[in-house]
């Protein structure tokens, strides 16, 4: 049951996103959005829209059903004798989904047009002369239909057999085993040996069509699905199909290769292992990941994903269905973040002036080397709202100075992909405060010697050479994951969990929380920022103002009524991921 | 075959059964953990039933359900040859709930059942004359078959003196992903 | 000179003897703390648990398939029994019973019995032998080795089968399986007479074993015992007999019960207990019908090999039904067979997928094995050993 998501809060450029004039004009590779920058509401294509109240319980979490009119009267049903209310412009698949009934299908994708050309959804109609395809009917008032009769699951596995006579007897090798939905559905309805002693038509394999998809035409069941990505999505048109009959195939449009910034959406989409992430082939079997539900901290969208992981080592991130930030799909360049969490440079234990010390002395030490000295703090917008605000406690503390880094911007486009790289611009932002100053700034008043030490929340910046070299003479403390410029030049380098191992949020730029999970232990010493900082304070005697990280995540979510993550917090368990050998299908 | 005996109890202990069934031929009866022994109690020495076996005793963990935990027990008549499951659930792991009383006085059979089940669940049974571990050595830290202790996790078998008491070391030690069910 | 009345007045304190684990009476690991006033033992703490594998969290993380090696390593000495009682387990939640081929039953009736006579002779003759009588012991041996050769013959391995599967056997009995295995009864009939009549008049033998570790009927009952321990207390219950299960209904044999409850009760038991199951494999080496040896049901039993490799319906199949397992129906079951040492029960939750939520063994030398210390306390150190011996412990289905 999903909860009517907060509104976003409207921006008040005067007060927050101002950039102070500066002494000298230097690029801006932090700055926050420009003067009155309304952050844009998402195209209609990508966010379907959100479920209507009144739909059945039974629904899904988090289904919504294709974009469709705002019409909100309501249609009842029958099916196999169940009777169902749905909105009118449903169609019987998703009204069978909302009682429980999941009825197989290839080619209907609720993010896309419907094509109803793999026939595997066929259900009986009453007075309806033929099977028709649920995907493709809409509900009407009275209707009856059977999705259990004998015709249907005859007609079901008919359709299977036809789907399987050219299909390569690839399982072993392909990709896609363990999450197939042509395994699948031969297993749950049909188990009928072959009736073919013929060859199989061969078409080409390990076809490289784009930068980051392979394609195998034998395994491709025609579905379509991708084509419809690639026209209505992303809007780039490089795929279609060829030929036809047997030899049906599908292939990029001559001369083009299938590039776009969300190729590897259909990668997700397509039900066999027709088209497969380079990157991702042959490096693991699906059945082994576990996955867990977390945040893409590629840019200020904050697409909702899932981190596939095993024992510690990332494999892929996926996109997770969010109504209100990204649909059904995330872009290219988020998907291989997963790649800083696997970088070999981990930095697991405290390094003080060099040497390797156990947490509680080095938290000890800091505290001593902290105590009385003028101080800067420098937030990060790559860090959690958590991290950001237990620094902002540490600041006042020691009445220090504020400074927030970041990301360097990128490019972006008006669909997913945000021009800001960091996932918690705004987040850092609130907790630093309205006096907060950039990194231009922080160079400057360093090498004006104006302050004896500073504090960085997280690794993430881009300081010069000279600020670097500066950093060595002052106490300066950085919480990092892996080694990083800037954690390399600090004297005291104190291990903290990175985004694979924190229970945290983020603010993206519509100015929702996003909520990022564990997906494993931390592992050595790290621990989020938001506990140590805690235990600094404590060990420096300062009021203990602070909660713990998730206390402030609850408090977080508390203000923000996010009930889901209010859920997930109550659970009381560290990364739990879900093994994929129980999750039947993806795609 | 037993339905006699969930008849009994439904009759006899009516607030205390919660659930009484029949699945795959075996009756099983859903009993609330405080009557646990005044419900086995009689069906041992009641004349017409005659429980005087309790075959097996175990518990097994529903990590994310409420009830967590559900103590099992198989008992048998060999004087009427018949059969019953009798089950107690255990709300969750906290130390106030995670407890049932022993039925050490009725069977001598659950002796080392009941030492099993806590060594291996963590579920205290209180009456016990001498509750103590029976597979896992002295210095072993958690409870293995609780669904949340990690396959392959690894202990140390010799536990250095400076090592903190808790569960944490076991965690930051070697340890893999979880197995979690979703439904 | 020391008279009688000064050893009255010598202070005396009990001594506390450790017994294995690591032991060459102690059949699998066990530690037995003992404290003894000289000869008598006052007291004694059964420390289980050296040859505890994690048995049932590996079964949750396996598919039922995969169990099957698992199972076999629970009592090791008669690996088929317990074969064929977790996938009886397994069958009853499926629902399918009634539905194995016939052929496959009495596969499974003549695997089992083979495997009872290896258990109950290495039994027997194991703690002969640490009674002294080494060549009872070679004899037995004997016997056993001539059936794992002809199992060996049949699944590839002498003790580690993993021949039976869900809805049948893996694989059909190999060609003059039956007649070697004629002959083989005949050898085996005659070392256990030899036995016999080496032992059963032998002077010491009977003064070990006839009183030693004896335990009372209503305190066998109360303990959990089952199988040969509980018949020599006098309580006549075989699941064979009284659960039938399988096509044990086919055959004539008895059930030997004996009285006392002491060592010799249950070596008698325990021969006679081979005679009959020698017995039942005459009788199911005659009446074996011939027909399929697996169920006819795609969705639990793999496809034929030329399937598999020459259609992709045959692949998805087997791919399947190897990664995800067999899926069983959501529910539980008690299922229970007269296993080597008694009533072997699986108790399995299963949660829909083709792994079980739970595979719990109820492990009849578990049971059997807590009464240990009743049945040496009094006694003398020295009659720990064939007790112990007696009650066949095997450390791999009490320690799992």
């Amino acid at each position: 049951m999903t909860t009517t998501p907060p509104k976003p809060p409207t921006v008040d450029p005067g007060r927050l996103f101002t950039p102070p004039p500066l002494a000298t004009p230097v690029p801006t590779p932090t700055a926050p959005p420009p003067l009155g920058a309304i952050v844009p509401p998402l195209p209609h294509v990508l966010v379907p829209t959100p479920p209507p109240a009144g739909t059945h319980p039974h629904a899904p979490a988090g289904f919504t059903g294709p974009a469709r009119e705002t019409d909100v009267s309501h249609v009842t049903l029958t099916i196999d004798g169940e009777s169902v209310n749905v909105l009118r412009g449903t169609n019987v698949l998703e009204a069978a989904r909302n009682i429980g009934k999941d009825i197989c299908h290839f080619c209907y994708h609720p993010g896309l047009s419907i094509a109803a050309n793999c026939r595997q959804c066929l259900v009986e109609v009453e007075k309806a002369p033929k099977l028709m395809p649920s995907c493709q009917v809409t509900v009407a008032d009275g209707m009856v239909v059977r999705t259990d009769s004998p015709t249907v699951l005859e007609a079901r596995r008919a359709m299977l057999e036809f789907t399987l006579v050219n299909h390569p007897i690839d399982c072993p090798i392909c990709d896609k085993a363990g999450e197939c939905t042509l395994q699948r559905h031969y297993m749950d309805h049909d188990h009928r040996l072959t009736r073919v002693d013929v060859h199989k038509v061969r078409k080409p394999k390990v076809k490289d069509i784009g930068q980051h998809i392979v394609l195998d035409a034998e395994r491709c069941i025609l579905c379509t699905r991708c084509v419809r990505f690639c026209d209505e999505v992303s809007e780039t048109h490089e795929l279609t199909m060829v030929k036809r009959g047997d030899h049906e195939e599908l292939d990029v449009a001559s001369g083009v290769r299938l590039d776009n910034a969300y190729s590897l959406n259909v990668v997700d989409i397509c039900p066999v292992g027709a088209l497969t992430s380079k990157d991702f082939r042959f490096q693991i079997r699906a059945w082994e990941l576990g996955t867990t539900d977390t945040t893409c901290p590629g840019c200020a969208t904050g697409c909702a994903v899932e981190l596939q992981t095993k024992h510690e080592h990332a494999y892929r991130m996926v996109p997770r269905l969010d109504a209100n930030v990204n649909g059904y799909w995330m872009c290219d360049e988020g998907r291989f973040t997963y790649k800083q969490l696997n970088h070999a440079e981990r930095i697991h234990g405290a390094l003080v002036y060099g040497r390797p010390m156990t947490m509680n002395h080095a938290i000890a030490e800091c505290a001593k080397q902290l105590d009385g000295k003028k101080t800067a703090v420098v937030f990060s917008a790559t860090a959690t709202c958590e991290a950001n605000l237990a620094l902002a406690e540490l600041a006042n503390a020691l009445n220090a100075s504020r400074f927030v880094v970041g990301n360097p911007q990128g490019s972006g486009d008006d669909k997913l992909i945000d021009r800001d790289k960091n996932p918690n611009t705004r987040g850092a932002h609130e907790a630093a405060g309205p006096g907060a100053r950039h990194e231009a700034e922080l160079a400057l008043e360093i090498a004006g010697g104006a302050y004896q030490a500073v504090v960085f929340v997280d690794g993430t910046g881009v300081l010069s050479d000279v600020t670097r070299q500066a950093l060595r003479d002052l106490v300066s403390i950085c919480f990092a994951d892996r080694r990083t410029p800037i954690s390399e030049a600090c004297n005291v380098v104190l291990p903290a969990t990175n985004w694979a191992e924190t229970l945290g949020t983020f603010r993206n730029r519509q100015g929702r929380l996003r909520l990022i999970e564990p997906a494993w232990r931390p592992q050595g010493e790290r621990r989020p920022q938001a506990d140590v900082i805690r235990e600094l304070l404590l060990a420096m005697h300062k009021p203990d103002t602070i909660s713990s990280s998730s206390a402030l995540t609850r408090k977080l979510a508390e203000k923000a009524h996010q009930a889901q993550i209010l859920a997930v917090l109550d659970k009381h368990v560290d990364a739990r991921p879900v093994l994929l050998r129980f999750a039947h299908s993806r795609g | 075959m037993s339905q006699r005996a969930l008849d009994l109890l439904r009759e006899r202990h009516a607030d205390a059964v919660l659930e009484t069934g029949s699945h795959v031929g075996d009756e099983i009866a859903l009993v609330r953990k405080d009557s646990i022994f005044a419900v086995l109690r009689t069906l041992r020495d009641d004349a017409s039933l005659s429980f005087d076996m309790l075959t097996d005793l175990t518990v097994v963990d529903y990590l994310g359900q409420k009830p967590r935990f559900e103590v099992v027990y198989q008992l048998y008549s060999l004087r009427y040859k018949h059969r019953l499951r009798v089950k107690a659930p255990i709300m969750d792991e906290s130390a106030t709930e995670c407890w049932i009383d022993s039925v050490t006085p009725l069977w001598k059979a659950a002796n080392w059942a009941e030492r099993e089940a806590w060594d291996l669940y963590g579920v205290e049974f209180r009456g016990h004359p001498d509750l103590r571990r029976i597979f896992m050595y002295d210095e072993f830290v958690g409870y293995p078959l609780r669904k949340d202790y990690p396959v392959n996790g690894r202990q140390p078998l010799i536990r250095r003196p400076d090592a903190p008491p808790t569960d944490d070391l076991t965690t930051r030690l070697q340890s893999g992903s979880h197995d979690r069910r979703v439904e | 000179m020391i008279t009688t009345d000064d050893v009255e007045q010598l202070p005396t304190d009990t001594m506390l003897v450790n017994m294995g684990p690591s032991h060459p009476a102690m059949h699998g690991t066990v530690k037995i703390m003992l404290e003894i006033d000289g000869e008598v033992v006052k007291n004694a703490d059964v420390q289980i648990g050296y040859l505890h594998r994690g048995f049932e969290k590996e079964c949750e993380r396996a598919t039922y398939t995969q169990i099957f090696p698992y199972v076999d390593r629970l009592n090791y000495v008669s690996p088929m029994l317990n074969n064929v009682g977790y996938a009886l387990a397994v069958e009853k939640l499926l629902g399918i019973t009634d539905r194995i081929p016939t052929r496959a039953e009495y596969i499974r009736v003549i695997v089992g019995e083979m495997a009872r006579v290896c258990d109950h002779l290495t039994c027997v003759s194991a703690s002969l032998m640490e009674l002294g009588g080494f060549t009872a012991f070679l004899w037995a041996i004997k016997a056993r080795d001539s059936f794992w050769e002809l199992l060996e013959e049949l699944c590839g391995a002498r003790l580690t089968h993993s021949y039976v599967r869900i809805g049948g056997v893996s694989a059909d009995l190999t060609p003059n399986f039956l007649d070697k295995l004629e002959s083989r009864i005949r050898l085996v009939r005659s070392l256990r007479d030899d036995i016999r009549k080496l032992v059963e008049r032998n002077r010491i033998f009977l003064d070990r074993m006839e009183g030693i570790g004896a335990i009372s009927t209503q305190d066998a009952i109360s303990y959990g015992f089952t199988g040969p321990c509980l018949r020599a207390c006098g309580v006549a219950y075989d699941v064979r007999k009284d659960h039938t299960y399988s096509v044990y209904d086919r055959f004539d044999f008895d059930v030997p019960v004996a009285d006392g409850g002491d060592n010799l009760a249950r070596y008698l038991v325990r021969m006679e207990e081979a005679e009959q199951s020698l017995r039942i494999l005459e009788q199911a080496a005659v009446q074996i019908p011939s027909g399929p040896v697996v169920i006819d049901e795609p969705t639990i039993v793999l496809p034929p090999k030329r399937e598999v490799y020459n259609s992709i319906e045959g692949m998805i199949a087997h791919f399947k039904l190897i990664i995800d397992g067999i899926r069983v129906p959501a529910g539980e079951t008690y299922s229970y067979t007269e296993a080597g040492n008694g009533e072997l029960g699986f108790y399995i939750v299963s949660d829909g997928t083709g792994r079980p939520h739970k595979c719990r063994v109820r492990p009849p030398c578990f049971y059997i094995t807590a009464a240990l210390r009743d049945m040496v306390v009094g006694e003398n150190v020295a009659d720990m050993v064939p007790t112990f011996g007696s009650l066949n412990m095997v450390g791999g289905e009490c320690d799992r």
